[in-house]
């Protein structure tokens, strides 16, 4: 080591107060950061990390999988609701529509329906010509042999039993 | 997220084929065998003229399914009688029939066949009830009521 170097090793060399400032002011940090700023930057990394992550945005995610669940359930129902229809068969329709026709179709009053009453009915009809409007049972105005197989029809249902 | 949408995608339609009856059907092979008999119904009223009946049939033992309804012998029955559709393809039927015209047939008449689908080899058995017959004037009647297999009437 040279003498012109050696100065430099002296540890208890002294140096300017202002040089000492001026070295601080370069190399200590410029101040506290702000929390908003903290706070900015975090927020804007994190967004920008999700966006990486998953590669498309995550509102759109949400959409698809609800939407084939809500598919599924609408076809299921539809199914359940489908064969809980009512049947289109012609004479099948008559005796539906016709049910609350039937309880006033014991023209006997004897407690039952039966083709005894039908019988009945047709016979008061053809000897009469007309029967009592309170037979009238299948709404028409008219007390007629419609009427009786109305009585007919209720006699012969299998969900009346015998 | 792809998966579960996938996932739900394939259960609804697995549901879906499930559901239909059709496709379940299909998938089961037919094994039994299947013949058609007729099964012709007698009531006879004696000396008292019928103007009026209604039966029940009902299989009691063996596989059936009533594929037909035909009107009985005197012409006074001669017209198919009054039936539920329901009971077609089932095993149960009630019957019923009148007429309001002076012709009427007396003793042992046939007054209808019901024509079934016998699946299987058993042989079935019937129960069958009588539950009303009248005469020309309304008034019920006793009278007796058989059946008979075969295709003879």
């Amino acid at each position: 080591m040279t003498d012109h170097n050696r100065q430099f090793d002296d540890a208890e060399q002294h140096v300017s107060p202002q040089f000492r400032k001026d070295l601080r002011a370069l190399f200590d940090p410029p101040g506290p950061v702000p929390q908003q700023v903290d706070k900015a930057i975090l927020a804007s990394a994190g967004a920008c990390l999700r966006k990486r992550k998953h590669g498309t945005p995550h509102r759109l995610i949400i959409p698809l999988r609800w939407a084939a669940v809500a598919a599924a359930a609408v076809i299921v129902l539809g199914t359940i609701l489908y064969h809980q229809a009512v049947p289109t068969n012609h004479q099948s329709s008559i005796i539906n529509h016709q049910s609350v026709a039937e309880r006033r179709a014991d023209i006997d009053d004897n407690g039952r329906v039966d083709i005894l009453d039908a019988f009945r009915l047709a016979r008061d009809i053809e000897s009469r010509g007309q029967a009592d409007t309170k037979w009238d049972l299948n709404g028409d105005g008219v007390v007629d042999r419609k009427d009786v197989d109305v009585v007919a029809v209720a006699a012969v249902r299998l969900d009346k039993g015998v | 997220m792809k998966r579960i949408v996938t996932f739900s995608l394939v259960a609804a339609c697995s549901v879906l084929l499930l559901l239909i009856p059709q496709v379940s059907r299909a998938s089961k092979p037919a094994k039994q065998t299947t013949r058609f008999a007729p099964v012709h119904i007698y009531l006879d009223s004696g000396n008292k003229p019928l103007a009026a009946y209604q039966f029940e049939l009902k299989a009691i033992a063996g596989q059936i399914k009533i594929v037909g309804v035909e009107g009985g012998e005197h012409p006074a029955f001669k017209e198919a009688p009054y039936y539920d559709p329901a009971a077609l393809m089932n095993n149960r039927i009630i019957i019923a029939a009148f007429n309001t015209g002076d012709n009427l047939p007396t003793g042992r008449t046939r007054i209808a066949t019901i024509h079934l689908q016998i699946l299987g080899d058993a042989e079935p058995e019937y129960q069958l009830t009588l539950v009303a017959a009248a005469d020309n004037n309304g008034e019920k009647i006793s009278a007796e009521l058989n059946l008979q297999t075969g295709e003879n009437q």
